[in-house]
């Protein structure tokens, strides 16, 4: 039954997922050239140096990139799902609600995860031709709070859309701009590097919010 | 033997607007019902609490014995469902949909399927969303009949479909249940489609039950008596009895569950001249329907 919800996913999404992807990697593309320019003009020291001292990351034009992407995915995903109550067939498949909702959150996140691909890969690939491994780590501190709220941004979306009444989900919004807003705290070396197992529970606690949501949906709330 | 449906002293609000008042019938195994009420009256409310879509604020529905917000895989697998509008994934084509649906229904039947669409004509990669409404009934319908479903509930099934289309779904039907194995509640405005169709009929009225009972007895017990309007006298209504009289330029008449000696009975308690051209018309249930429930 997975398996079919996932088909149906995929054939909604596979054309949007496609396009995002691909918009996706050109940009990182983008980004690679322009690190490799950086390096090869300068030595590595340099782009440590603008880093620390200047604030200046070769990739820090990716930063809101994740968020954007998880967004637009939780909207083409769940927006159809909402026009003429469509989740309700959904919902009247005999199988629970919660595998239901479920199954699509599992495969929003998968396809989202392969969304983010192109940009984990410049950062752990394609950088370490270029830069020390240490300095891996560290972007890897900066960039993955922009990844936690690429998929905050997705769950909390999905919550707010799947909310049946207008003013609680005026009240997700202003909730989820706020929670989101916790990943994008102006950083800069290792700031990070402590709360990020507190942002991974935080995304786990996120999962439940679609769910109630979803259940307020299929009981009729606001109708 | 246990009804298939059983709605017990269903109440709703929206608020403090009641939309269900104390509502409770019956629809039994192997039989047709129709549902039926003007706008508002609280069809839809009614299925969408029978579809657990809709909490109820009092009283319960039962399906297949067990609680409509409690059912279990098993017995939605035996439930099929058209949503008012014929919704479906706009996204899928013709094979793609039957492949998504399928392996969710254990007697999953595809012929039933392609037997419909084969009538269509539409191309096999054709999606959904570029059909006309009444190519979309007919993918719904498919997909519905092809779970081989002990219980079929259909929501305004005649919402946008032209004269042909709305035949050709009455006919499907009819075919589907013919075993009288299989039961089917449905909802529609379009009411002459369904005199040759539903075996009972239940009316609501703002919110209240007014009329449960088999279609047959509603028709042999259900009269109209015109005559000719002499004198004054305004419209009489009397939703207890399901009495009404209606005043005309020449003719008026008078409906309710009353033979003629009572009806002429009535109209002289009433004060109405009815002594002139006194007689019995011929009733369809729309004419029922309208009788019961009004024009206004």
């Amino acid at each position: 039954m997975f398996k079919a919800l996932a088909y149906k996913e995929w054939i909604k999404l596979r054309l949007y997922w496609g396009l995002m992807f691909l918009a996706h990697l050109i940009f990182c593309l983008f980004l690679c050239l322009q690190l490799r320019r950086v390096c090869m003009i300068n030595e590595p020291l340099p782009v440590w140096q603008n880093w620390l001292f200047k604030d200046y990351l070769f990739f820090r034009p990716v930063e809101y990139g994740p968020l954007l992407l998880g967004l637009l995915f939780a909207c083409l995903q769940f927006f159809p799902e909402t026009v003429g109550k469509r989740l309700r067939l959904v919902l009247h498949l005999p199988l629970g609600e919660e595998p239901a909702i479920g199954a699509h959150l599992l495969v929003g996140l998968g396809l989202l995860t392969l969304a983010f691909l192109p940009g984990i890969l410049v950062l752990v690939g394609y950088s370490a031709i270029w830069l020390p491994r240490e300095f891996l780590v560290h972007f890897g501190y900066i960039y993955a709070p922009w990844l936690a709220g690429g998929y905050a941004a997705y769950l909390l979306a999905v919550f707010t859309l799947l909310e049946p009444t207008w003013r609680l989900r005026i009240f997700y919004f202003l909730l989820s701009a706020s929670l989101v807003r916790l990943c994008y705290l102006p950083s800069n070396y290792d700031s990070y590097g402590r709360v990020l197992p507190w942002l991974a529970v935080l995304l786990a606690g996120l999962v439940v919010l679609p769910l109630l949501s979803a259940h307020r949906f299929g009981k009729g709330y606001g109708s | 033997m246990p009804p298939v449906i059983e709605c017990r002293n269903l109440t709703h609000h929206f608020g403090s607007k009641p939309a269900l008042r104390d509502v409770s019938w019956q629809v039994q195994p192997g039989r047709i019902s129709g549902l039926l009420g003007r706008n508002g009256a609280g069809k839809t409310t009614t299925i969408n609490i029978l579809n657990s879509f809709l909490t109820p604020s009092g009283g319960r529905c039962l399906l297949f014995g067990e609680d409509s917000h409690q059912l279990t895989p098993a017995t939605k697998a035996r439930i099929g469902y058209l949503i008012e509008g014929h919704v479906q994934y706009g996204f899928f084509n013709v094979r793609q949909i039957e492949k998504f649906y399928a392996p969710f229904y254990p007697k999953w039947n595809p012929d039933i399927y392609y037997h419909l669409i084969s009538k269509l004509d539409i191309a096999e990669k054709q999606r959904v969303s570029t059909m006309s409404c009444g190519q979309r009934s007919q993918v719904a319908l498919g997909l519905i009949l092809a779970q081989n479903p002990d219980l079929i509930i259909f929501d305004d099934y005649s919402m946008g479909l032209d004269p042909g289309y709305r035949r050709l779904f009455i006919e499907v039907i009819r075919d589907y249940a013919a075993d009288r194995k299989r039961s089917i509640l449905l909802t529609s405005h379009i009411i002459q489609d369904l005199e040759g169709l539903i075996d009972d009929v239940i009316i609501y009225q703002r919110g209240r039950l007014l009329i449960d009972m088999e279609l047959s007895q509603l028709l042999a017990t259900f009269h109209k008596y015109v005559f000719a309007t002499k004198g004054q006298f305004s419209d009489f209504y009397d939703e207890k009895n399901n009495l009404r009289v209606e005043r005309g330029e020449k003719t008026s008449a008078i409906y309710g569950f009353l033979p003629a000696a009572a009806a002429q009975g009535k109209l002289k308690e009433l004060g109405i001249a009815a002594d002139s051209g006194f007689r019995q018309d011929a009733l369809s249930l729309e004419d029922i329907f309208i009788a019961l429930t009004g024009k206004y």
